[in-house]
């Protein structure tokens, strides 16, 4: 347990310390150890403060021979980061666009092992590699060298930086085996860990500035003046206090989501309206609402068993708005393809197996157990395999892709929520294996029970959406019901398909989704000069 | 930790439908408050003759929930741990692949130990280390194993004394020792208010079951508004919060041919047992030192701590508190809507980490749900405290004194732990950060949100485990069938 829970335990010594420490451990080194050129210099500095987050991982198929050797070398590695004090401290300043950072190698009982890198940092690609590079080079190069070549154009590169006394970097090569997200969410979009380790600076400061005011002074003040007075206390230490800090989402950013988002729904109804499109050009206008209304005929047929026994979950839809869509889809004719899928998807539903009693592999669970809870935080990471067929194929790209971009323009969802849960600071979904398999990232505050059963009580729909393509998940109706409400059942799965993280690095462990939005709101506040009284009562509530 | 508003009148919110309260313990729908004296008896089996348990059942007879509480002037209530099944015949196997997990692990597994805060470091033991539990393999091992919980409840003193002792010499006979005692008692103060040790009114939130399985009026799905849960969550095979039987262990009996599952859940349920001690002095001069900071006085900042008045009225905000019902203190409130921002009862007081009802919702929309997710972490508390009350001068150490925590749950990881993990002891509880329960949590600040600005205080330890295990109560069925096998 020791060897496993290493890198954990003096991470909380690191979190548990008093502020000063942290404070240390925060300050990116103002002088790496290599001479970097001015420009690549300034690149890092530019990625260090950008407001956009990169999410992505890197999936290696390993040598199986290999496993063994690969597994003792991760050992190896999170030895020497986390011997330091505090722990990570290296690689927390080397690094310091990273968020989180796990390295995994996933057994699989239809693969050979997999060894994925899950990175969430600032800024682009490229410069982060290269930093990473320039830390822990020489261990990422023997971790390739236990991955099995590549059998794509990428073939020579590996070859270029794997064989012995290879020098070129890695860099280019993680970024070309990089794979985005099919769908990712973030607790605080938009605040690089810059900003983060500044706003808990401050945060610390104030807090002892307010623990050290004898309370008199506080006795008839009004908030506003609590503001003021707090405002001219910290503007000595923190000069940045006096300038506006950069929107946390760009206008680019924003109207990017936004064309994406109108972009994929344009596809869609694209996709859709095809069948009526080909109608519209062959047959005589008047024909096609008829043949649509006739088509829906057989679908309804199928789908009245549902419509019957759906009860309080399917609220069958009443509004004159609802009503009217569909009216308009129907003239159209892509409301009997809808119906088409629907009926389609009920029937796979319907037939899939849920696996009730996943394996348990007893020694994965107390590896799991030993590494979990030891901070605010935990990590979770998972592969399932993808159910078969075409229209699962196009569900699950289709879902995930949608949800996605439905989940950067929400302002709730920007704002770091999912229903009304705000956990996460990281999490994606991947397709890998060409689709035949889903991974599933999540960096989280509180326990792992807890973190599921707030799926299961809150925001079970999106889940059960972006996870019903796996197998054995749970029953499922109409891809968004049921699912993840069967908990006991969804827990046990998801249970299954984890595996230990092997590496995991949080950038600043102590630090819940809603305590950085705290001190964010704190910041904020005392960058203005005044606020009106409401508002300034609301903001000392949060002292 | 009674089931009635006060132990006032010893009414019953709810009753179990006759056909399943005759399989059923009367522990489970009963505090036994007409029997304000109790005996719990740690049982050590190691020793055990065959016919044990039929042994105990004759001296101490298991009250059934079908039972007329007036008609009875004695009741008794028994449970069984992990080790305890395998004194009464089934092996370590069957029991770890037919219970749940946390159960035969045990509380004293290391992993566990860290989750639930029972750690040295916390400064939250009482003693150097834990006195009992049923010792599994792979836990950290206690000087006591205790195989059984045998809770006596009589009407006085004496009676309890005698029966406990009629007991005792029956179980040595056939093998079985009594590894410790605990004498529990209500002691009713004259207005009919039972307090715990720091002089709180105790017990007065409870949930209230509803479906198919209970009598009467919240047969159906007629649930309370705010305290209503699915009977699962408290028996097995009953329908659960997750719209499933609460499932319950289900044990392979038979040879070949003739092998079935028999389901030994049946009507039983899990039950938490934590001996924690109360220190008495430790808490009111740690209330007096930290009150004199915020020139408040001791009591002030108890019920700060606690989140309500010592009568059991929520504190409102402008130092204010919620009107009385009839029956007691109104308990049919959620935080939200009185005091979202805790200016009255504070955000990290007790009783809102160990229930936060609504109050965790981010938003006026989101207080539904907030509730119904609050509600799948609920239990049913049957503690007592024991030990004597503090007398004004007395040290801590001289006498001990505390709470035997005793809470019903079908799932211990969902209800239990995740009550103590996520919310208790959580550092960042709500929109807190780094402060934990101030009333069992280990020595830390405690923010009491005021206007225009927050008060914070240091409070230290007052409330430290001294030993505790999981255990199984079974229905009637069940313990004649292991009593059969045992």
């Amino acid at each position: 347990m020791s060897s496993q829970s290493a890198e954990l335990t003096p991470s909380l010594a690191r979190g548990a310390e008093a502020a000063p420490g942290s404070i240390a451990a925060f300050r990116p080194g103002t002088a790496p150890a290599r001479a970097a050129p001015t420009a690549a210099r300034a690149r890092d500095e530019a990625a260090r403060h950008a407001t956009r987050q990169t999410i992505l991982s890197v999936v290696l198929e390993v040598e199986p021979k290999r496993a063994e050797i690969l597994r003792r070398k991760l050992d190896a590695l999170r030895e020497e980061e986390s011997g330091t004090h505090p722990p990570f401290n290296e690689l927390c300043r080397e690094v310091p666009v990273l968020h989180f950072l796990s390295v995994t190698i996933f057994p699989d009982d239809h693969h050979d092992p997999v060894l994925v890198i899950e990175a969430n940092f600032d800024g682009p690609p490229a410069p982060f590699w290269e930093m990473l590079e320039t830390h822990i080079g020489p261990h990422l190069r023997d971790m390739l060298r236990c991955c099995k070549p590549p059998r794509d154009a990428d073939a020579a590169l590996f070859q270029a930086i794997t064989r012995d006394g290879a020098t070129a970097p890695l860099a280019p090569y993680l970024a070309k085996r990089a794979t985005l997200p099919a769908i990712s969410h973030q607790g605080n979009r938009g605040l690089s860990r810059a900003r983060i380790e500044q706003e808990t600076v401050l945060f610390d400061a104030v807090q002892e500035r307010l623990r050290r005011e004898p309370r008199a002074t506080f006795a008839g003040m009004t908030a506003q003046q609590i503001h003021a007075w707090l405002r001219a206390e910290m503007r000595r230490e923190f000069p940045w206090l006096d300038s506006a800090g950069p929107p946390r989402i760009a206008d680019a950013e924003h109207y990017g989501d936004w064309a994406r988002l109108l972009g994929f729904a344009g596809l869609v109804l694209l996709g859709l309206g095809l069948p009526a499109i080909l109608a519209w050009a062959l047959l005589p206008w008047w024909s096609v609402p008829v043949l649509s209304l006739l088509a829906c005929l057989p679908s309804l047929v199928l789908l009245r068993r549902e419509l019957r026994e759906a009860g309080p979950t399917v609220q069958v839809p009443r509004s004159p708005a609802i009503l009217g869509a569909a009216a308009v889809l129907l003239v159209l004719g892509i409301l009997p393809v809808l119906l088409a899928l629907l009926a389609r998807i009920r029937r796979l539903e319907r037939c899939d197996p849920p696996q009730d009693a996943p394996p348990v592999d007893e020694a994965e669970v107390a590896r799991m157990s030993a590494r979990e809870d030891r901070l605010t935080q935990n990590h979770m990471g998972s592969v399932v395999l993808v159910k078969p067929g075409v229209l699962r194929a196009i569900v699950i790209r289709a879902g995930l892709r949608g949800l996605g971009l439905l989940l950067r323009v929400r302002p709730r969802a920007r704002a770091g929520y999912l229903a009304s849960m705000r956990t996460i600071h990281f999490a994606h979904w991947a397709l890998i294996s060409n689709g035949g398999r889903l991974m599933f990232f999540s960096n989280f505050d509180g326990t792992w029970e807890s973190y599921l059963d707030d799926f299961i009580e809150k925001a079970h729909n999106g889940l059960t959406l972006a996870w019903s393509s796996g197998v054995g998940f749970p029953p499922t109706r109409f891809l968004w019901f049921e699912g993840a409400t069967h908990g006991r059942r969804f827990k046990a799965w998801a249970r299954s398909s984890m595996a230990a993280s092997n590496l995991w690095f949080s950038a600043y462990p102590t630090l819940t989704v809603e305590q950085i939005e705290r001190q964010h709101a704190i910041a904020e506040g005392l960058r203005k000069a005044g606020m009106e009284a409401e508002e300034a009562e609301a903001w000392t509530a949060r002292l | 930790m009674d089931g009635t508003a006060l132990g006032r009148a010893p009414k019953q919110h709810w009753a179990l439908a006759p056909g399943i309260a005759r399989d059923t313990q009367g522990f489970v729908v009963s505090a036994f408050a007409h029997l304000p004296v109790a005996v719990a008896l740690f049982l050590d089996a190691s020793g055990s003759e065959r016919g044990w348990l039929r042994a105990l059942r004759q001296v101490a007879p298991v009250t059934t929930a079908a039972d007329k509480e007036a008609n009875r002037t004695r009741s008794a209530a028994i449970a069984f741990t992990a080790t305890g099944l395998e004194r009464l015949g089934l092996d370590r196997r069957t029991v770890q692949a037919s219970f749940e997990r946390p159960f035969w692990e045990g509380m004293h597994h290391p992993d566990r130990r860290r989750r639930l805060g029972d750690l040295s470091d916390h400064g939250l033991l009482h003693g150097e280390a834990p006195r009992w539990s049923c010792n599994p393999p792979g836990a950290d091992a206690t000087t006591l194993t205790v195989h059984a919980l045998l809770v006596l409840y009589a009407r006085d003193d004496q009676d309890a004394q005698d029966w406990a002792r009629q007991v005792t010499e029956a179980l040595q006979d056939v093998g079985v020792q009594v590894a410790c005692r605990l004498p529990l008692s209500l002691r009713f103060d004259p207005d009919h208010v039972a307090r715990e040790h720091f002089g709180f009114a105790d017990g007065i939130s409870q949930p209230i079951p509803y479906g198919p399985g209970v009598a009467g009026h919240h047969a159906g799905q007629a649930r309370d508004p705010w305290h209503g849960v699915p009977l699962g969550e408290f028996l097995f095979g009953h329908s659960n919060a997750h719209d499933e039987p609460a499932p319950g262990p289900l044990i392979p009996v038979g040879e070949r041919e003739n092998s079935d599952l028999f389901d030994l859940g049946r009507n039983g349920s899990y039950l938490v047992v934590r001996e924690l001690h109360q220190y008495v002095e430790a808490f009111w001069d740690s209330m007096r030192a930290a009150a004199a900071e915020l020139r408040k006085d001791a009591v002030w900042l108890a019920e700060r701590v606690v989140g309500r008045e010592r009568d059991g009225d929520l504190l409102l905000p402008g130092n204010r508190q919620m009107a009385r019902t009839a029956q007691g203190p109104d308990n049919a409130f959620g935080f939200f809507g009185t005091d979202r921002h805790g200016l009255g009862c504070p955000i990290g007081s007790h009783v809102r980490r160990a229930n936060p009802r609504d109050g965790l919702a981010p938003d006026a929309a989101a207080c539904a749900d907030a509730l119904e997710s609050a509600n799948n972490h609920r239990l049913l508390r049957r503690g007592r405290k024991f030990g004597p009350d503090f007398e004004e001068g007395e040290r801590d150490g001289e006498r001990e004194r505390g709470l035997l925590f005793m809470a019903l749950n079908t799932d211990i990881t969902r209800q239990f732990e995740f009550i103590q993990q996520t919310w208790v002891l959580n550092k960042a509880f709500a929109t807190l950060q780094g402060e934990t329960d101030p009333l069992c949590g280990p020595a830390g600040p405690f923010t009491v949100p005021d206007r225009p600005l927050r008060w914070k205080v240091d409070v230290k330890t007052f409330v430290r485990f001294a030993g505790g295990e999981y255990f199984f109560l079974p229905g009637i069925g069940a313990l004649d069938w292991l009593q059969e096998r045992g």
